[in-house]
């Protein structure tokens, strides 16, 4: 047992497991860019991270055309490989095992530290050390709470006027109303054909759009959501995505018209990581600092 | 002139610097602080003609960062000439912007248009800082090649290493804050601080692939010249990451 443990937060095993984390977020990167997979690691943003790990959202059915279609086509020659949804739900599965072994890892690594700490016995480069590997521990579990707790929900894409959302089996988002913002959205103030341009430069027009929230059938509060101008409500974030024509326009959206999708989250890891993220910059700073000081003093 | 005749003009000068720069000890003290001049002034004007052009900071095309890039480089390199002796690592960070330029004329040498979504303010501090977090990355590469090619076992060896060291995690910093920021961003238009997607995994990739470089040295079994290898290959990953970014 003590082997195990002594394995388990050995330096080597970090070594090792940041090695994987890197090469598997590397392999994340190719399959998200990818024509196959891409779409379905896209659908990870649609619901909480546990949730994926079960099974992936299905939105609505694809649309073809009954005679001659390039997509089609395309899908039939990749059919050989493996199909997306178990691909990218077994991806997540591993990012999750080695997230799990990281923090297993950090924890008794460090544990030493901890028991110095208490016996008061850490010097000042230690205690920082300590801090650090701590501060990124709790980064750890920001992301943890941000997998299993909270609300995600999104609309079709792109949105309609309408349109409802349900979630946490008792709200209820409908858009009322979309139009073209006029003015005032943009950096520019009237928001021109050239500043709505998408990284894909595709132009579009700004949105506006109004909905309301019901909460067991009683309205209990209405806003108005543009890109990058959410609202809020006791807690719940509603943002209109911003329109990526790359991401979206792909054999599961084509012909269906593409544009915006409205989205409602409330994150609690998100305290955690405005808090602790920057606390572990600043620490890391700290101890480069100080141990810049003592190597130029020596 | 325009931005592009100036970034080939400094690529060539940075070239015939680089070749001068293999004379080492028999280029006088003060060399690269005369010698990066021409250069950097090209590179610079093309930079500046870019922004001037474009209406905006570089974002996400490869060869704006390029020239941003090789333009930081040069003058932190031109920084370091006088606070001490740079004839030994300069080949070195000159070999690296030229790598950067030559990869860079694999890409289309446009400006990237006027986007909404890069121009907010977090957008903004978390492209900057990415771009500064690199400049560190390479030097510290720069340091490490350095260390692989001719340091070892030397004290000038070990220097290279220990200044690897430092600039990897100068930079680490600069790239967590950035990181950081590009997370606000993320909050502020998707409503969270983590999306799925190539542009979070590569930055996981190089969070974590830094955080192995530092790691290596406590642990025994890796030498020394596994660390200045490793640490040499973020050079290499950074120009992965950028092209990840490229539409």
């Amino acid at each position: 047992m003590r082997k195990l443990i002594r394995l388990l937060g050995s330096l080597e095993l970090t070594l090792i497991l940041m090695v994987l984390v890197s090469i598997w977020f590397a392999l994340g990167a190719v399959l998200a860019v990818s024509s196959q997979y891409g779409n379905t690691v896209r659908l990870l943003n649609d619901q909480l991270v546990w949730k994926s790990l079960l099974e992936l959202p299905h939105h609505g059915g694809k649309i073809w055309s009954t005679s001659f279609n390039w997509l089609q086509i395309q899908r039939e020659m990749l059919a050989w490989l493996p199909s997306p949804e178990p691909t990218v739900r077994s991806w997540l599965w591993v990012a999750l095992v080695l997230a799990f072994l990281l923090g297993v890892n950090l924890i008794l690594g460090t544990r030493e530290w901890l028991v110095d700490f208490f016996r008061r016995r850490l010097d000042f480069r230690k205690f920082l050390l300590l801090s650090m590997h701590v501060l990124f521990g709790v980064v750890l579990v920001g992301h943890l709470v941000s997998a299993v707790s909270g609300v995600k929900a999104v609309g079709e894409v792109p949105v309609r006027g309408g349109e409802r959302i349900e979630f946490l089996n008792r709200y209820t988002l409908e858009v009322e109303k979309i139009e073209i913002a006029r003015g005032g959205e943009g950096p520019e103030g009237g928001g021109s054909e050239k500043v709505w341009m998408t990284p894909d430069r595709y132009v579009r027009q700004p949105l506006l759009v109004s909905y309301t929230l019901y909460d067991d059938g009683r309205a209990v509060h209405s806003g108005q959501v543009g890109t990058f101008q959410c609202d809020e409500f006791e807690g719940l974030r509603v943002n209109l995505l911003p329109f990526s024509f790359r991401s979206q326009v792909s054999h599961d959206f084509v012909g269906r018209g593409v544009g915006p999708q409205i989205a409602v989250s409330k994150n609690p890891g998100i305290p955690i990581m405005l808090i602790f993220q920057p606390l572990w910059i600043l620490v890391l700073l700290i101890y480069v600092l100080t141990t810049l000081r003592s190597q130029t003093e020596n | 002139m325009s931005y592009l005749t100036c970034f080939y003009v400094s690529f060539g000068l940075y070239v015939i610097l680089l070749l001068l720069s293999l004379l080492r000890e028999r280029l006088f003290g003060s060399f690269y602080r005369i010698a990066l001049i021409p250069p950097l002034f090209f590179n610079g004007v093309a930079f500046v003609t870019m922004l001037v052009q474009s209406g905006h900071l570089p974002s996400h095309f490869l060869f704006e960062r390029m020239v941003q890039l090789g333009l930081w480089v040069g003058i932190l390199l031109w920084f370091v000439s006088f606070r001490g002796d740079v004839r030994r690592i300069a080949p070195y960070v000159l070999s690296m912007i030229a790598a950067l330029f030559a990869v860079s004329l694999f890409f289309p040498k446009e400006l990237s248009p006027l986007i909404y979504r890069y121009s907010l303010v977090m957008a903004k501090l978390f492209f900057e800082l990415e771009a500064l977090s690199f400049v560190f990355f390479v030097l510290s590469s720069a340091y490490y090649l350095a260390y692989l090619v001719e340091g070892r076992g030397l004290a000038a060896g070990r220097n290279h290493l220990q200044n690897g060291r430092w600039f990897l995690l100068v930079g680490f910093i600069i790239f967590l804050a950035s990181q950081f920021f590009g997370s606000i961003w993320s909050l502020q238009g998707w409503g969270d601080y983590w999306m799925w997607g190539k542009m979070s995994a590569v930055g996981v990739v190089v969070w974590f692939y830094v955080m192995f470089v530092i790691h290596t040295r406590y642990v025994p079994a890796c030498s020394r010249t596994f660390e200045a290898g490793v640490g040499f290959l973020l050079f290499v990953l950074i120009i992965a990451y950028r092209m990840a970014w490229q539409p």
